[in-house]
């Protein structure tokens, strides 16, 4: 697809911020998951204007749309998926504010771009419906337990999509401090470890009326378009590492002697490295068919497929590495740690085939 | 509705070898007592794997997370004093006289429980297998005193089987890449022995080894024709243990780098001479690998019950996780994989006893010697008279007899076929588990993640499964290219 030239340079920056940022030490916040890292490299990214892509001009953001924001995770994810996995759950969440009345957007945008609260976002999509939302004094009420949810260690505020009791979806914005809001315990997942996943635990956190976004039937729509978006960012990240993990297959395949000559030289390398640049390329064709309207892609579609086809590929270059492939300092197990929990983040890949078709 | 987990493998009370293995059911009638030493391996191993090693898999693989060379040396020694250390020497001589059918049997329980403890408490046999191979009676019954010993004072005993080098992998495995390799250790003669000097990589247990079973070149320029395999205490001057490697799963067992650095060994202790060398390797392997696809079917096996336990009471906005058809389809395709792998992994093991070094322990020699009384059968004196040259080729010559190179072609084809087969089988179930049960079931908490972490280097080690596809076809088209053509 034709990529914007715009993009393109900005995705050249964030490249080359990403290699410089976060290439060597990715390894050693993978082992010593703490929040100071992510935070400081956040601040960092700030300067190149990162966490404002999705921020509108006329709020001094940056006002770069859906397929910019996939273009930034994929390069972030190249050099490290959990970093970038906080990106993908921060745009998802910052999607909604568009919708938000001129004075709140301008307050939650404002928020985002002068870092109050780390400035960073996240998102509750309620697939479970294991929230409930009921209107007491004219104060909105959660109560309920999440399920597991990234950026629960970075977020100011988390983007939350539930039903209230007349069963009307609505999308509110509820900040970490409020009242009531706690987390549950580590998950200690396989990967993305510098983002760890918990659960949120709200107990009668009251928020003002207007921290719910938008009262119309087309609430849901936006919930949908979330949640696409979403998987498409998650696509994005499972790729950046992809691409990440064929490159050192190729390069290393290009250097280790064995059965007597180089092993690209051996047919069966050749066909393994085949097969993943084949996948590797369509599924980046297909995820950014997805920002073209008229494709009719499906996100979850999307999603599924890339990260299947990413997975895979990490595998096959841990494989043609070796034993090397599997040591922690070569980098491509925890690759294939993060690609595993992108695979099943936002909704399990056969759950969404299924669901995907209306039965 | 009742949403307990199903008692399901390792999660149930019943021992299942001849439900798995209907087909075993007329073996059974001929031989009782072999199936039954099977189930009651299976029993045992099933009871340790629940009581001691379940219970702290979790525990042990965060603490080496944090810390490569840490040991949890308190389940070792539990399993020690249950002898499941020494389980393949013959029952006579103080062993639990286990076959290849109830080795194959307890691997499967201890490895779908904790793929890293089983390679702590099992792969110690991988000395005696070295020490069978050539069968040489003195260097036999000195090692199988040893251990018995060891045994017996709750000391621990690790051997470790050193063949990877950092240059080279399939090369030491394989003998049309051997003749091409570049080898980073050299065996040179010296009086009275050999000076072993190099770099070995990626050994098991190799931080913890009393004993290391090496292979090098006495002539770099010619590793297939000087091959040589040796038999190093580690504390021999010389020798050194590099660093524990952080490894991504598998972390209970040690995985570590090993220096030589001029280590003289005596000419007693060459296990096969030059130009021998890779002949013992293969034939560890003919074994090996065959065990190794029967680790990857117990951590598929292990990743799918935890599966279906989760999935029996996870709740989704559906109903029950397990009840979705797409689960139960995706369950069931494992299910049957598993249950063909299983089928040629017991076939394998039985084809061991039947054909393989574990027919010697049938043989009258052994029988008799393990009929002696323990102190003349572990004296000095038949030691001596066994360390004798004529003695000890006996041996030698008498294995050699059963074990035939056409023997150990047919095994090192069905060995490769099931090593690629059960390891496939591991990642692949051990991943799809995960893609049924969610980010949740992925937490750390439910033990899935941790199958799966396990699971991938059992398509890398003992030979990668491109290494196995080459052998396996070899064996099976290969010669007979050669013939015709």
């Amino acid at each position: 697809m034709d990529f914007p030239k715009e993009y393109l340079q900005v995705v050249k920056e964030i490249e080359k911020f990403a290699v410089r940022e976060l290439r060597e030490p990715a390894l050693e916040w993978d082992l010593n998951p703490d929040p100071k890292h992510l935070l400081a490299f956040w601040e960092k990214s700030r300067s190149l204007d990162l966490p404002f892509i999705p921020v509108p001009e006329r709020f001094q953001g940056v006002g770069y749309g859906p397929l910019c924001q996939a273009m930034a995770v994929e390069a972030l994810a190249r050099q490290c998926p959990g970093a970038a996995s906080v990106f993908v759950h921060h745009f998802a969440g910052l999607f909604p504010v568009q919708f938000a009345e001129e004075g709140r957007q301008s307050e939650l945008w404002r928020g985002v771009t002068n870092g109050q609260g780390g400035g960073i976002a996240g998102v509750v999509l309620d697939g479970e419906h294991a929230l409930t939302l009921t209107m007491k004094n004219n104060d909105w009420v959660i109560n309920g337990r999440s399920s597991l949810t990234a950026n629960v260690s970075y977020a100011g505020w988390m983007c939350v999509f539930t039903k209230a009791n007349n069963q009307e979806n609505l999308c509110l914005i509820v900040p970490l401090d409020a009242p009531g809001v706690s987390l549950g315990p580590d998950s200690e997942l396989p990967g993305l470890k510098i983002n760890p996943f918990r659960s949120l635990v709200f107990k009668d956190v009251k928020l003002p009326p207007d921290a719910v976004i938008k009262i119309s039937e087309t609430s849901q729509s936006i919930k949908s378009q979330t949640r696409d978006l979403l998987h498409a960012f998650i696509a994005a990240a499972a790729l950046g590492a992809a691409r990440t993990a064929f490159e050192k297959a190729l390069a290393y395949a290009k250097e280790r002697y064995q059965y007597g000559k180089i092993i690209i030289q051996h047919q069966e390398i050749r066909r393994m490295l085949g097969a993943m640049r084949m996948n590797l390329d369509a599924a980046r064709a297909f995820l950014y068919a997805y920002f073209d309207e008229k494709s009719g892609v499906h996100a979850a579609h999307v999603k599924a497929f890339c990260t299947d086809a990413a997975f895979n590929i990490v595998v096959d270059a841990i494989q043609i590495h070796g034993g090397y492939g599997y040591m922690h300092e070569q980098g491509l197990e925890k690759l294939m740690r993060d690609v595993k929990v992108l695979q099943v983040l936002g909704g399990s890949n056969p759950q969404l085939l299924v669901d995907s078709i209306k039965g | 509705m009742d949403f307990s987990p199903p008692p399901y493998g390792l999660f149930s009370p019943d021992i299942d070898l001849m439900v798995n293995l209907p087909g075993l059911g007329k073996l059974r009638e001929k031989h009782p007592a072999y199936i039954a030493r099977a189930e009651n391996a299976q029993a045992a191993a099933r009871k340790f794997a629940v009581n001691h090693i379940l219970p702290r898999s979790l525990e042990t693989d965060k603490k080496c997370s944090q810390d490569p060379a840490y040991f949890d040396w308190d389940l070792w020694h539990a399993a020690n004093r249950q002898k499941f250390t020494i389980a393949c020497l013959p029952e006579k001589m103080g062993g639990l006289g286990w076959s290849a059918l109830a080795n194959a049997a307890a691997v499967e329980e201890f490895s779908s429980a904790c793929m890293g403890s089983t390679a702590n408490i099992l792969f110690n046999t991988f000395g005696v297998l070295g020490a069978m191979v050539e069968c040489k009676t003195g260097i036999v019954l000195s090692m199988i005193k040893k251990m018995l010993q060891a045994q017996r004072q709750g000391a621990p005993l690790f051997y470790s089987w050193a063949i990877t080098e950092p240059g080279a992998g399939t090369d030491m495995e394989d003998a049309r890449a051997m003749e091409a390799m570049r080898p980073s250790c050299h065996a040179q003669k010296v009086r009275g022995g050999y000076s072993l000097s190099g770099v070995k990589c990626f050994i098991t247990n190799g931080s913890l080894a009393h004993y290391v079973i090496i292979n090098m070149p006495a002539d770099p320029e010619h590793p297939l024709e000087s091959m040589a395999t040796f038999h190093v205490p580690t504390d021999a001057p010389g020798f050194s243990v590099g660093r524990v490697e952080r490894k991504c799963g598998q972390k209970a067992s040690q995985t570590a780098e090993l220096f030589f650095d001029r280590v003289f060994v005596p000419d007693a202790d060459v296990w096969a001479r030059p130009g021998k060398g890779f002949d013992h390797t293969r034939e560890i392997l003919s074994i090996t690998r065959g065990f190794v696809g029967l680790c990857g079917m117990g951590i598929a096996r292990g990743a799918l019950e935890r599966c279906i336990r989760y999935a029996a009471t996870k709740q989704t906005p559906q109903g029950r996780l397990i009840d979705q058809d797409w689960a139960r389809f995706a369950l069931a395709d494992m299910i049957k994989d598993l249950h063909m792998v299983r089928a040629a992994a017991y076939n394998f093991a039985m084809a061991l006893d039947a054909f393989h070094v574990w027919k010697l322990f049938d043989s009258l020699a052994v029988k008799g010697a393990a009929r002696l009384p323990d102190r003349l059968l572990l004296s000095d004196s038949l030691l001596a008279l066994a360390k004798n040259t004529p003695a000890s080729e006996a041996g030698s010559i008498f294995k050699k007899k059963i074990v035939t190179g056409k023997v150990l072609d047919e095994f090192v084809k069905h060995g490769s076929a099931l090593k690629v087969a059960g390891t496939d089988l591991a990642m692949k179930t051990s991943s799809r588990v995960l893609d049924i049960v969610g980010l949740e079931g992925m937490s750390r908490e439910f033990g899935m993640e941790k199958c799966f972490r396990d699971a991938k280097v059992t398509q890398i080690y003992e030979g990668s499964n491109q290494a196995n596809l080459l052998d396996l076809f070899h064996e099976e088209i290969g010669v007979l290219l050669q013939r015709v053509f």
